[in-house]
């Protein structure tokens, strides 16, 4: 049984030298264990059993004469598979790095995206708030502007000739909003710019003119004096 | 490997090894600690016997093979039948869902300028079991969020886990918030609608309520339209909350709600709030409504209440004030219904404007006798005369000429009695009883607008069909609505109809114009340079604690259209006075004049020129 035992480790080991260059020149063992076809077993004298049949010899002997032929070809092989190993562990490295990268730089991007989406924003918020037709008013109203009065019309004809449709007025600056006078027919007094060839008189026509100009009955209160208010509704000659 | 069968039992075979080859021991020959057996290999020479061998190889390969199929076998039930379980309870713990809110619809003026639009903003709040030192984080809080220190340092010392701190903070602050770096303290989403124009148009846009919901006006009828459907985004996310790069990143985009554009003008809109705010702060009117419409196409261009609301401050208002009264309150109109009584008569052949009736000062009706407001002895009044002095007892005269029938008929086909499908929450139909129980005192008072209740916006129609050649378009509010991808989808247009012909409706203009003017009810109606018609109202205002009219007040009112040559906009107005006196041609007709004037001149409508023609109100001898 010891026989067999060794032999069983011999042809176990033989392919483990025998993977290495180095290791199949001089070793003894495998010296030793060379001539094969010999059944005397090398080492110890152990009484021999007669019923050992285990390895059979035959795959060993074609293992051994194939290995040496890859062996040639091995290292190459490795080699490349080492290579493939490493560039694969490389080129995942170098990628997923630079994704996080990418993610990093997008999260950055985004976060500045929406500090200038909340500026637009913001910035809109203001426009949309002065737009409104109070603010406006306000604003007009400070500037010394005065509500636009009814409306007169040059229409000119085919011919050239012009008529004058309504009656201009000069807009007249609202007494103090704390006494709104109701409203009277008073007419107010003609400006003398009126008679200008406007085309339309009234601020409605003026882009400088806020649009919510309020016609207001309180602006015909007869404290006023409709010459002297400083109207940028009065006819502007340019026409 | 058959090295793996020795066992204790090859031990004492290893015979080929005497004791005496074995090296001399260290410790003595004999004795409890000499090992029995040589050192060296254990193995025996002698191993098992074959069979013993086989036998246990087979044993022990079906065991391996047992255990294997049973790890296999629980591997492929983990991986085959349950697997798409674990997988996905494995994803779901990986996977964060976040709600993406869809930006609710803007509501515009038909010139586009915003009446309602979203933006963002945040709510702060806060895990009082992290937060370090409430009173500190108060301290730097309270003025950011304006919020009383006393209130954050309670909150924030609080158990739970949970405090609301502010709502709908600015962005702005919130980035000085987060400067702060507070440990604790966190922003969710809390987008917030703004109202820029304010109390201009706040009754027609209405409002939202805390969870955004629409809760009146434009923002309840169109809700749906305008809230859109929230998205959400479910990504993969690490250990510390942060997506993974690669993970899964799938987001259902939420879909923006839709802009609702108005027939609103916003200026007209600022306007006519602000003169009949001016009207309505005058010590004696307590409400007043006001509508304008666009006649060829029956577009509301404003309408407007006072005292109205600001939306943004509509959970700070008196519920009371938040309703639209142009639509959904109904007052007894007065004599601007004689127009519809008047139309029905000349409709029916039963007069002509030159027709002349002999109008005493006062009529039996029933119970009761119906005066004039002067009075006045037996006048040879034409039919324009009766309209132009607004004689109670000549259109009751034409009413029982037409008959109650038809003229409940007209009255209807003017819209009163029922919606006019303005795209309103809460309009009201007005009330108009059928006229088979119409008793004789009723029979009187309804051809001069008594014992019938309209809205303004019903009054307004009426005026819009005789401004329109007679055909009535109802009124709408609502030009277009545009989806997020920016396609405008034009609002349903309202059914046009004919409800008298076109010479009775130019025959009605025509007498409609010498109520304003020179002999008419209202001279303070008319606007320089235009001619205008129109008709003055004034009604007895029911007196709400007795139910009847004494000491009721009155409602006046006025509604016209201009140019009378060319009508282009209807504006009704309505003034509610229970401790005034005052006719519609005194109070409401200035309005009037005010908000057509500007109306008409913001559109640029150039005046026809042609001279007001001269009435004839009375019979002239013949």
């Amino acid at each position: 049984m010891t026989r067999a035992t060794a032999r069983a480790v011999t042809t176990t080991a033989r392919p483990t030298t025998g993977r290495t260059t180095t290791a199949r020149t001089t070793t003894a063992r495998t010296t030793t264990a060379t001539p094969r076809s010999t059944p005397r077993p090398t080492g110890r004298a152990v009484p021999a059993r007669p019923e050992l049949r285990l390895v059979p010899s035959v795959p060993a002997r074609t293992r051994r004469r194939v290995a040496p032929r890859f062996a040639s070809g091995r290292a190459p092989f490795v080699l490349l598979v080492v290579a493939l190993l490493v560039g694969t562990t490389l080129g995942l490295l170098i990628l997923n790095t630079a994704i996080a990268v990418d993610s990093l730089k997008a999260t950055q991007l985004r976060a500045a995206n929406a500090e200038r989406a909340q500026k637009v924003q913001s910035l809109q918020q203001q426009v949309v708030a002065g737009g409104t037709p109070e603010r406006i008013a306000a604003a007009a109203a400070a500037a010394g502007m005065v509500p636009a009065g009814p409306a007169a019309f040059l229409v000119i004809a085919p011919d050239g000739s012009s008529t004058l449709r309504g009656t201009p007025e000069a807009a007249v600056a609202p007494p103090a909003p704390a006494t709104p006078s109701p409203a009277s027919a008073s007419p107010a007094a003609k400006s003398p710019a009126a008679e200008s060839p406007a085309v339309k008189s009234p601020a409605a026509q003026s882009p400088a003119a806020p649009s919510p100009a309020a016609p207001s009955p309180a602006a015909k209160s007869p404290a006023a004096q409709p010459p002297t208010s400083p109207s940028p509704a009065s006819p502007s000659p340019a026409g | 490997m058959s090295t793996t069968s020795r066992g204790r039992g090859a031990g004492p075979r290893s015979g080929g090894r005497t004791p005496a080859e074995r090296p001399a021991p260290l410790r003595g020959g004999e004795g409890p600690f000499v090992p029995r057996r040589a050192p060296g290999t254990r193995r025996s020479g002698a191993g098992l016997s074959m069979d013993q061998r086989g036998l246990r190889n087979r044993w022990g390969l079906i065991a391996m093979i047992t255990l294997l199929v049973l790890v296999v076998g629980r591997l492929a039930v983990l991986q085959g039948v349950d697997g798409a379980a674990y997988a996905n309870a494995a994803e779901q713990d990986r996977l964060r869902t976040y709600p993406i809110a869809a930006l609710r619809g803007q509501v515009l003026d038909r010139d586009g300028r915003p009446f309602a639009y979203t933006v963002d903003a945040s709510r702060v709040v806060a895990d009082p079991t992290v937060v370090e030192s409430p009173t500190r984080a108060a301290h730097e809080l309270s003025p950011l969020l304006h919020v009383p220190e006393a209130d954050l340092t309670r909150k924030l010392s609080q158990d739970g886990r949970y405090v609301v701190l502010a709502s709908q903070v600015a962005p702005q602050t919130v980035d000085a918030i987060e400067a702060l770096k507070l440990a604790g303290v966190l922003f969710e989403d809390d987008p917030v609608r703004l109202y820029p124009a304010g109390t201009v148009g706040g009754q027609v846009v209405g409002f939202v309520g805390k969870e955004g919901a629409g809760l009146a006006g434009i923002e309840q009828t169109f809700d749906d339209e305008l809230a859109g459907i929230p998205g959400e985004r479910r990504v993969e996310v690490g250990s510390g909350g942060n997506p993974i790069p690669s993970g899964i990143d799938e987001s259902t985009a939420a879909k923006d709600g839709s802009t609702v554009t108005l027939t609103i003008d916003e200026d007209l809109q600022y306007v006519t709030q602000k003169r009949l705010g001016e009207a309505c702060s005058d010590g004696d009117t307590t409400e007043g409504s006001a509508v304008v419409l666009d006649v060829k196409t029956g577009q509301v261009m404003a309408m407007a209440s006072c005292p109205g609301f600001d939306p943004t401050n509509a959970r700070k208002t008196d519920p009371k004030l938040l309703g639209n009264p142009a639509v959904s309150d109904v007052f007894e109109p007065g004599s601007v219904m004689k127009a519809v009584t008047v139309s029905a008569a000349l409709e029916e052949g039963v007069a002509r404007p030159d027709s002349v009736l002999t109008v005493d000062g006062k009529i039996d009706a029933g119970d009761h006798v119906v005066r004039d407001s002067h009075v006045h002895g037996p006048i040879d009044y034409t039919v324009t005369g009766i309209v132009a002095k607004s004689s109670n007892v000549g259109t009751i005269m034409l009413a029982r000429k037409v008959g109650n029938e038809k003229l409940e008929h007209y009255m209807r086909a003017f819209g009163i009695g029922s919606r006019t499908g303005v795209e309103l929450p809460g309009e009201s139909r007005g009330i108009l009883e059928s006229s088979a129980d119409w008793t004789a005192s009723r029979a009187a008072n309804v051809p001069i607008g008594q014992g019938v209740s309209v809205t303004t916006v019903q009054l307004a129609s009426i005026y819009q069909t005789i401004a329109n050649d007679g055909v009535r378009i109802p009124p709408r509010i609502v030009r277009s609505i545009t989806s997020p991808d920016g396609t405008a989808h034009a609002a349903a247009q309202a059914q046009a109809t004919r409800i008298v012909s076109a010479s009775t409706a130019a025959d009605m203009r025509y007498m409609l114009e010498a109520v304003v003017g020179e002999g008419g009810t209202a001279p303070r109606g008319a606007i320089e340079g235009f001619r205008v018609a129109g008709k003055t109202g004034t009604a007895q205002r029911p007196n709400p604690s007795c139910g009847c009219y004494s000491g009721g007040g009155y409602v006046t009112s006025f509604v016209g259209f201009a140019p009378a040559d060319h009508p282009r906009y209807v504006v009704a107005v309505d003034l509610e006075r229970p401790t005034g006196g005052g006719d519609g041609g005194g109070v409401a007709a200035p309005v009037f004049a005010d908000v057509m004037r500007y109306a008409l001149t913001a559109a640029g409508v150039v005046p026809s020129g042609s001279p007001r023609p001269d009435f004839a109100l009375t019979a002239t001898t013949p």
